[in-house]
């Protein structure tokens, strides 16, 4: 069961439209390693986890996940507000315009749509465990390569803070993993 | 419905400053707090409650300040949201942190302080905690996305 909170987990109050970054940050909406996928994947996988800690932890990390979708449709939302016709064309969102006019879609940076081919899920704890420190790591790469392309610090304030959640998951991912091994699973 | 690019709404809202600039303008939290965790603020500026574990990119540390008292209350609910998360996620995999555990409380109890306050001035945040009887106002707050996570 899920309740909404009319609030986001960090606020987010962009400056000014940045229609080459709105499409960039589509990577973290519906890109291989992006919220969604993260969201979904643990999820999931909660179904196989062993033991209490691994239904916990899962089921935590998935539900903020789900938080952070909300964290980057707000700024994709933010960034293109206002735009023109001439403005989308120029900044390459024209066949996003044709499809979806302002509205979000997941799809990558490159307008590739979701699927579920960017999860796993094994049944076996051991080896999704270790599928979601990778996870894990490639958002923080990709986090990291979003703000090297912007200058804007109400855009590096939100993406600086969603960095370094992916450090926090992926200790915590990597502790559970070192247990469930200690334990045999 | 779209935003006017020449109108400056956001401008209330909060600043960014970098954390090097850091002035303090929230309530100081003075917990007996462990070796290991950071200041409720800190730790939500940073998106990291355990300094051990903090990794810095390229000195992007921001800090945010509050331009008034709706945002002022928003913005402890969401940093004691966040504590309380953080920890969460920690006692998943050490359940039997008793320092932890202590502070999960200590944090959980300002989380409501602060919640209470923002809800009985501004509305509620859940909609199943709505009170009133005579009008729906669960549709009226602004939403998160509308005014800069108000």
């Amino acid at each position: 069961m899920f309740k909404y909170e009319k609030m986001l987990e960090y606020p987010i109050n962009v400056k000014k439209k940045d229609l080459k970054m709105a499409k960039l940050l589509m990577a973290q909406l519906g890109g291989p390693d992006s919220e969604l996928s993260a969201s979904l994947r643990y999820f999931v996988q909660r179904f196989s986890m062993p033991d209490d800690r691994g239904k916990a932890l899962l089921s935590d990390i998935a539900c903020e996940e789900l938080g952070h979708v909300e964290m980057i449709c707000t700024m994709i939302n933010q960034l293109i507000k206002g735009a023109t016709i001439e403005e989308l064309k120029a900044n390459g969102l024209d066949a996003w315009y044709t499809q979806h006019n302002k509205g979000l879609y997941p799809a990558d940076a490159n307008g590739v749509p979701f699927t579920s081919a960017y999860i796993a899920s094994t049944g076996n704890p051991i080896v999704d465990l270790q599928e979601d420190m990778a996870a894990e790591e490639k958002a923080r790469a990709t986090y990291q390569n979003l703000m090297d392309l912007t200058n804007d610090e109400s855009l590096l304030a939100p993406l600086s803070f969603l960095r370094q959640r992916e450090v926090v998951h992926y200790t915590r991912f990597a502790e559970l993993l070192d247990y469930y091994k200690q334990k045999g699973y | 419905m779209y935003f006017d690019q020449n109108n400056n709404y956001f401008d209330d809202y909060f600043q960014i400053d970098n954390l090097n600039d850091y002035s303090i303008n929230i309530d100081e939290i003075n917990f007996n707090r462990s070796n290991q965790l950071d200041s409720v603020e800190d730790g939500f500026n940073k998106g990291n409650m355990f300094k051990d574990l903090y990794s810095k990119y390229k000195n992007h540390v921001y800090k945010l300040k509050t331009m008034n008292q709706k945002d002022n209350l928003l913005y402890k609910v969401q940093m004691y949201t966040f504590a309380l998360k953080d920890l969460n996620l920690y006692l998943d995999t050490h359940p039997t942190d008793q320092s932890a555990l202590f502070e999960f409380q200590k944090i959980r109890k300002e989380l409501e302080n602060v919640k209470t306050k923002y809800e009985n001035t501004y509305g509620v945040l859940c909609a199943s905690d709505v009170t009133n009887d005579d009008k729906w106002t669960w549709i009226n707050n602004p939403w998160p996305w509308d005014k800069g996570g108000k």
